[in-house]
């Protein structure tokens, strides 16, 4: 677990991203909430968008990797490329986690309404698995850290719109609607409505298997080997 | 790892081809999620169809898939169409047969979609030929490869073992030198020295006269004896300088000036074997391509190369092939760390450098 | 002075092959405001207006905000990276030299404005009152953008917290305008609002303008130039210190 563990250390190592990483969480919990949508607070609403950069900004380190040729020295290592990526995604993952604690914790002591604190937690944790192995897929097309982020910005903003997470998914026209069932965050903003709303808990099986379906669909192709 | 590099990048546009049917067969449907769930599968499939590889029945799983989804997502149907391409993209193609009678006995029967999977079937048929034939191709080319390889390494040996040769020779023919030297020649001399001493020191005057005869017997017995190895040592051919002056003297109706200067003694006897090659081919060529009227053939030699130069005033610069000739002279140069060049320009000139290595390196 | 001018095409044609830019500022607005354009609809606000002239408006200024990013990239490569060096033993005057870059830059980031200005009002039919004066604000804020970044940059020696500033000074305008989520009626942020958040000011001239209240938006208007030329002031005594 060498790897896991210095991952994990280059992870927090500079002031910005320690502010970046447990301010926002922190910050998001005393964000107010809206009037009639969205149902939560809009801290934990658009907290699906902060994840995914989040995941992105950690897993550059993989691209940092491949960049400097530290890549290129772990493929002549007595190390294998699935335990390298396992033990990169692994500590990025155990920050999410962090993350999703310190937010729904928080906010049940705080006192904010969050209906079903328990199941928004495990929704927040396959969201951010899924949301992992997309930055995973993503980088794999990119060779620079700085283009990969400003594209995934522009990208974001627009999924981030017609995937449920900034207007409520009705409010589109009906084609957007349904591409927007092809977007992770529309599964998203579906388990954050079961969250709040009730109901079967098939349905909320279903929802977290579809984002697991999607952290195996992204895995697959972005845990290429490359070396640049 | 890679193992879709194997693949033409043509199958992958049409897998992604395939799925992009589905999903728009889906957008103009109005079914829920569950298609969604179920493109979802087939890209992961897919996926992992690129990425590693998967047994060849491996396109059981779509149509397992397929048929599950169907209740929910009619389309799903098109989806066969997935599985009937990887299918025949394993040389499968019959399986076109049950799906089609599948399809006709589904009470949504539709034509386009007949129509769709014999599309599939062909080009998936085609590619499967092609990928086929393609690997077939590239076995050869190995082989062919690997044979050519297999002759130079030969080649190489050959070479090599001609120089081992080359060299134990030399030493045996010394050995027999130094052989007769010591047990005839060495013998006899020092018997007349000694004879000589004694003669000094004697003052019988018959005792003298004999001694005195006997030097002599020695003497010229020993003269006959160095006579005879020395002629034993003398090659029947010629070898060295005088056989490159041979070989320009035989070829009489050319005119070919010949000169040389340096020590001959430097050069060893593998060079002369190569420079004599190498005239050899000059001449054969100039006699044969070239219209020039005067030859000059320099040799120089100096402490640490060879350098040979034949030159001719021709003036047809038309390129022919180097043939294999030439090339073999090239080969056997850079074997001696040499080089071997021609050219055509100005005149045949026909250049070749070989470096002397000192004896005992 | 001559030799600085003849720079310029480059530098256009430096800043015109920038594509991440041109994705960033031109096409995601455009992309955004086309999905809010069928989003909105006909929907109207409390005004009788279409809901959708204010978002599309309030969306073309949003991307001004982060104009600033294009001059100071380019002056970052200039002026303080390796190539400053070569700039040192270059005979033309530094100082203009970094006025031209900033002027170019500014010139095309209010050109973006100006296409986006173009397919909100022609291709989504938005209506934006007089076109000189939309046009005038958006140069405005444009400038106004450009010289807060170029403070960043000047008073932050790291490159990448500098341009990270530059951002939070973008999304901070946009949070504080209340655009994300309703903004709590503290005194302190309707101060800010009011007198202070860029993106509000401009917002507020143009539309105090469009109902003809010209006065108010005048109001606005001079706020907006006051910002710059304290900015200004600003970056002309840290640029002098640093170029």
């Amino acid at each position: 677990m060498t790897v896991f563990h210095f991952v994990l250390k280059r992870s927090i190592a500079n002031k910005t991203s320690l502010l970046i990483l447990f301010l926002f969480p922190v910050v998001a919990i005393f964000l107010p909430s809206g009037e009639y949508w969205p149902h939560l607070p809009y801290g934990y609403q658009y907290f699906g968008i902060f994840i995914l950069f989040i995941s992105l900004k950690l897993s550059g380190l993989i691209l940092e990797d491949r960049m400097r040729g530290i890549a290129k020295k772990v493929s002549i290592a007595p190390i294998s490329h699935f335990s390298y990526l396992a033990q990169n995604l692994l500590a990025y993952f155990s920050i999410l986690i962090l993350q999703c604690l310190i937010l729904v914790y928080g906010g049940v002591l705080v006192g904010k309404e969050l209906y079903q604190p328990f199941w928004l937690f495990i929704l927040f944790i396959t969201f951010s698995m899924a949301s992992i192995a997309f930055a995973l897929m993503w980088i794999s097309f990119f060779r620079n850290k700085e283009i990969s982020m400003l594209i995934f910005m522009s990208i974001i903003s627009v999924i981030a719109l017609i995937g449920g997470v900034l207007i409520p998914i009705e409010l589109l026209p009906e084609i957007l609607q349904k591409i927007a069932i092809m977007l992770p965050t529309f599964w998203l903003a579906w388990g954050i409505d079961w969250v709040v709303f009730g109901g079967e808990l098939k349905e909320f099986l279903l929802v977290n298997g579809m984002l697991i379906l999607y952290m195996f669909l992204f895995l697959i192709t972005g845990s290429v080997k490359k070396l640049h | 790892m890679r193992v879709y590099e194997r693949y033409f990048r043509f199958v992958i546009f049409w897998r992604i081809a395939q799925l992009l049917i589905l999903a728009h067969l889906w957008l103009i449907s109005t079914a829920g999620f569950e298609a969604i769930v179920f493109i979802l599968l087939l890209l992961i499939v897919m996926s992992i169809r690129i990425r590693f590889s998967i047994p060849k029945w491996s396109f059981l799983i779509e149509i397992v898939l397929c048929i599950v989804f169907i209740p929910y997502f009619p389309f799903a149907l098109y989806g066969l169409a997935i599985a009937i391409f990887e299918a025949a993209l394993v040389g499968k193609w019959w399986l076109i047969f049950p799906m089609t009678i599948f399809m006709i006995a589904y009470p949504a029967f539709d034509i386009t979609l007949i129509w769709y999977s014999l599309l599939t079937v062909l080009v998936g048929s085609f590619t499967y030929q092609s990928m086929k034939e393609r690997k077939q191709l590239e076995k050869t080319l190995d082989k062919e490869r690997k044979e050519k390889h297999e002759l130079e390494q030969i080649k190489m040996e050959l070479l090599e073992a001609y120089f081992e040769v080359e060299k134990a020779a030399e030493l045996k023919e010394r050995n027999r030198i130094s052989r007769e030297l010591h047990d005839h020649l060495g013998h006899d001399l020092t018997g007349a020295l000694l004879a000589i001493q004694a003669y000094e020191q004697v003052e019988n005057e018959n005792q003298a006269h004999s001694l005195l005869e006997q030097v002599k017997i020695r003497l010229s017995r020993s003269t006959t004896r160095l006579r005879n190895t020395v002629h034993n040592l003398t090659p029947v051919t010629y070898i060295g300088v005088d056989r490159l002056q041979r070989i320009v003297a035989d070829s009489e109706p050319l005119l070919i000036e010949f000169q040389y200067n340096g020590n001959v003694d430097n050069v060893s006897s593998q060079y002369w074997l190569m420079l004599e090659a190498c005239l050899k081919e000059a001449i054969t060529n100039v006699s044969k391509y070239s219209n020039a009227t005067k030859t000059k053939v320099e040799l120089d030699i100096t402490e640490t190369l060879v350098r040979l130069k034949i030159h001719d005033n021709g003036t047809i610069t038309q390129k022919s092939v180097n043939g294999s000739g030439l090339r073999s002279l090239q080969l056997r140069a850079r074997m001696l760390k040499g080089s071997f060049t021609i050219d055509r320009q100005n005149g045949y000139l026909l250049v070749c450098v070989l470096p002397i290595q000192r004896r005992g390196k | 002075m001559m030799r600085v001018l003849r720079t310029i095409p480059y530098t256009v044609i430096r800043m015109s092959r920038d594509y991440i830019t041109l994705l960033l500022l031109l096409v995601v607005p455009i992309i955004l405001i086309t999905i809010f354009y069928f989003v909105l609809g006909d929907l109207k606000n409390q005004y009788g207006d279409p809901a959708f002239y204010d978002t599309a408006q309030l969306m073309t200024l949003v991307f001004q905000l982060f104009g600033g990013s294009i001059v100071i990239a380019h002056i970052q490569d200039d002026l303080f990276s390796p190539r400053r060096q070569r700039l040192m033993v270059a005979p033309m005057s530094r100082p203009f030299y970094a006025l031209s870059i900033s002027l170019c830059g500014m010139l095309y980031s209010i050109f973006l404005g100006f296409l986006l200005f173009l397919f909100t009002g022609i291709g989504l039919k938005v209506e934006w009152g007089n076109g000189f004066w939309v046009m005038y604000i958006i140069g405005l804020l444009a400038v106004l953008s450009s010289l807060v970044s170029l403070i960043l940059i000047f008073a932050v020696k790291n490159f990448k917290l500098a341009e990270r500033l530059s951002e939070v000074y973008g999304i901070g305008c946009i949070v504080l305008a209340g655009l994300f989520f309703p903004i709590p009626d503290y005194t302190v942020i309707t101060f800010i609002n009011e007198y202070l958040n860029p993106l509000l000011l401009a917002a507020n001239a143009i539309g105090y303008a469009q109902s003809n209240l010209f006065p108010d938006a005048y109001i606005y208007m001079i706020r907006l130039g006051v910002g710059i030329v304290i900015t200004f002031i600003i970056v002309f005594v840290l640029g002098r210190r640093k170029i």
